[in-house]
């Protein structure tokens, strides 16, 4: 399980030199960038923060993102 | 054609520390008295350690001391899960590090709020970049003031050349010299790139003259060369070593 606190210093790759970036942790498995919309799976614990891989998901609703992520 | 760094096994370091040649043994090897000697002395309890391109992970679990939080990034997945079973393994055994992450992220657009680290390893990543100076400007930003960051990269003006491309002939390492190689740097290279992105330099030199080739004879000759070598830097070793800090 992902420690909160340190979810806490995690930021959107694309975002974070020019905006906050920030991210908020939709259904346990994806870091949604509050600026951007692009949506960071976290597969077997490990969070995907690949601008290209949140760049895949930026127009799926957060309801319709897949639990749990697929494999990359 | 870029390199395929997926195709490098995620246990590859740690292989090479434990049961390769002794001269790649030892130069993995060394790697943990440099971390001893530059890096330990600057990890407190509470500190938040991040490693850029971890690889297996040899030099992050080096410099972990109880109380510190490591954060392990690469773009490897195949390394963040080799990573991810030693430092279960480690927490099971010593009851540390509370609390680890691991990302899959490159370092030119690091995934982390300003300020959050306090101390950063890049050991032998700028090499591989194709612009190197992204990634020191994005460590400089995720420094705390006081905080430190470690380089290390091969020193193009030195033996390194004609051991990379020995190495490459024999296929000891996955091919280096225009794949993995990119960019090249030397001492002036080096502390110009630290010093664009406002860093303070703090220690610099080169290690790796004749360490690695005493290591050919005995490894604990190799290892008190390297010793002195760290003490009073040579001019021409093979890695350039550096630990700069934000002011």
């Amino acid at each position: 399980m992902l420690s909160k606190d340190l979810l806490e210093i995690l930021r959107c790759p694309a975002c974070v030199r020019e905006k906050e970036g920030l991210l908020v942790l939709e259904r346990d498995c994806w870091l949604v960038c509050q600026d951007c919309g692009r949506k960071y799976p976290i597969v077997d614990e490990i969070p995907v923060m690949l601008i290209d891989e949140g760049d895949k998901w930026i127009h799926t609703a957060a309801d319709k993102l897949p639990v749990p992520p697929p494999e990359r | 054609m870029s390199f395929d760094y997926h195709a490098v096994s995620g246990d590859y370091q740690y292989r090479a520390l434990q049961s390769g040649h002794p001269v790649q043994r030892f130069w993995h090897g060394g790697k943990l008295m440099m971390i001893d000697r530059l890096v330990r002395p600057y990890v407190l309890p509470g500190a938040h350690l991040l490693e850029i391109g971890c690889g297996s992970g040899n030099l992050l679990l080096q410099a972990i001391v109880p109380g510190v939080v490591p954060v392990a990034l690469d773009l490897s997945r195949q390394a963040l899960t080799f990573v991810h079973g030693r430092l279960s393994d480690l927490q099971a055994r010593a009851s540390y590090p509370q609390d680890f992450l691991l990302i899959q992220g490159i370092g030119e657009a690091l995934p982390f709020c300003n300020a959050s680290f306090d101390l950063i390893l890049l050991s032998e990543v700028i090499e591989h970049l194709a612009a190197p100076q992204d990634v020191i400007r994005e460590a400089a930003r995720l420094l705390r003031p006081g905080g430190r960051l470690l380089v290390t990269t091969p020193n193009y003006r030195s033996l390194w050349p004609l051991l990379e491309w020995l190495v490459d002939r024999l296929n000891m390492a996955p091919k280096m010299a225009g794949e993995q190689h990119i960019s090249r740097f030397d001492a002036d290279s080096l502390r110009l790139l630290l010093e664009m992105a406002g860093l303070r330099i703090d220690y610099f030199g080169s290690i790796y003259l004749l360490a690695p080739f005493l290591a050919l004879v005995s490894q604990s000759l190799a290892y008190r060369d390297l010793e002195s070598e760290l003490k009073s830097p040579p001019a021409a070793g093979m890695i350039l070593a550096a630990v700069a800090s934000k002011t």
